[in-house]
């Protein structure tokens, strides 16, 4: 199975400080379990990217 | 947006970590093109729900108008969510309110649905009397399954250590299972009462999912997997089994009931421990 993460609903400094909580939390587990398993096969910012690929 | 999380040092490391491993698609060719490949050859789409689709009520732009767009190309969308306090029936007015679109119950798996599955998978008889620490959601999975469920009750009810025993637990009856997920009402009495039913000998303990935090509005407050962690605490062990993303059980379930494939399977979702694990 194929993996797609959304770093989304980015749209204010309040949202931005959760993100960063929950990104840097999870890089940490990650590294912690040496888990490349966890990598995502690609990253976008919202569903939007993916409408914005399947129109082009 | 990728300006935005540029000037903040978390969430930027986290980007060129990713972006070591992983296609990103803002300003990356490589990453459109890797993506577009995927989206080609799957078949199946599953989408997480909380920080994907929606933050509480609001929804986040552009979700409803992808899930559409998959569909008209021909992909079988799934949203598969850990978030316990629904039901299947209950998630189909959601969409509907939040997204303003139509989704059948059978294209949603909730931790839920698959924890009362995974339940019936484990063994336990139909009838059986289950303690929820958990939500309305939980508890009517677990009674369209067949089974008892009881702890609703301990929300607002009263709690004295001096009056609590264990031999007090016999009232509530043959309890043969506890099963906690994600409660917004959860107790001390609940909690009391979960840790001391899973210490007696032959009751089974099972969790939704372990997500330790969960995407609010505007901040994180605490998951499925903080309650999990108190009655852990509390009983001295770990739950025997995890319904919900990323465990093995999720994926059979998405087998057997919607003839996913994982090969041709695209996985989407905000959490590299739960989603992104899953998906690999």
């Amino acid at each position: 199975m194929e993996s797609l993460l959304v770093l989304s609903g980015i749209s204010s400094l309040d949202e931005v400080e959760a993100l960063r909580v929950t990104a840097t939390g999870a890089v940490d587990a990650a590294e912690r379990l040496g888990a490349e398993a966890e990598m995502p096969s690609c990253v976008c910012d919202s569903l939007e990217d993916v409408i914005a690929l399947l129109e082009s | 947006m990728a300006a935005i999380a540029s000037q903040i040092g978390g969430a930027e490391t986290a980007t060129c970590k990713y972006g070591r491993l992983a296609g990103r698609l803002s300003g990356n060719p490589d990453g459109r093109s890797k993506l577009a490949s995927i989206l080609k050859s799957c078949k199946t789409v599953l989408l997480d729900c909380d920080g994907v689709l929606w933050r509480g009520k609001t929804p986040i732009e552009g979700s409803a108008a992808a899930i559409q767009s998959l569909t008209d190309i021909g992909k079988d969308v799934i949203l598969l969510t850990n978030n316990s306090t629904k039901s299947r029936s209950a998630y189909v007015h959601k969409v509907k309110e939040v997204l303003g679109i139509d989704v059948p119950a059978t294209s949603i798996f909730g931790s839920a649905f698959a924890a009362a599955k995974l339940l019936r998978s484990e063994g336990i008889p139909s009838g059986a009397l289950v303690y929820v620490v958990g939500e309305e959601g939980l508890h009517e999975e677990l009674r369209a399954e067949g089974y008892e469920t009881l702890g609703l009750e301990d929300s607002l009810s009263p709690f004295s250590m001096d009056s609590f025993s264990s031999s007090s637990l016999e009232s509530l009856g043959d309890i043969k299972a506890v099963v906690v997920g994600l409660d917004t009402q959860a107790s001390y009495a609940k909690i009391a009462r979960a840790t001391a039913l899973t210490r007696r000998p032959g009751v089974r303990f099972f969790a939704t999912n372990g997500d330790t935090t969960f995407p609010a509005k505007d901040t994180l407050l605490p998951g499925a997997g903080a309650v999990l962690a108190a009655v852990e605490a509390g009983a001295g062990r770990r739950a025997e089994a995890v319904a919900g993303k990323p465990s093995g059980a999720l994926l059979s379930l998405l087998q057997e009931h919607a003839g996913v494939d994982p090969a041709t399977a695209l996985m989407v979702g905000d959490r590299l421990n739960t989603d992104i694990l899953f998906g690999n």
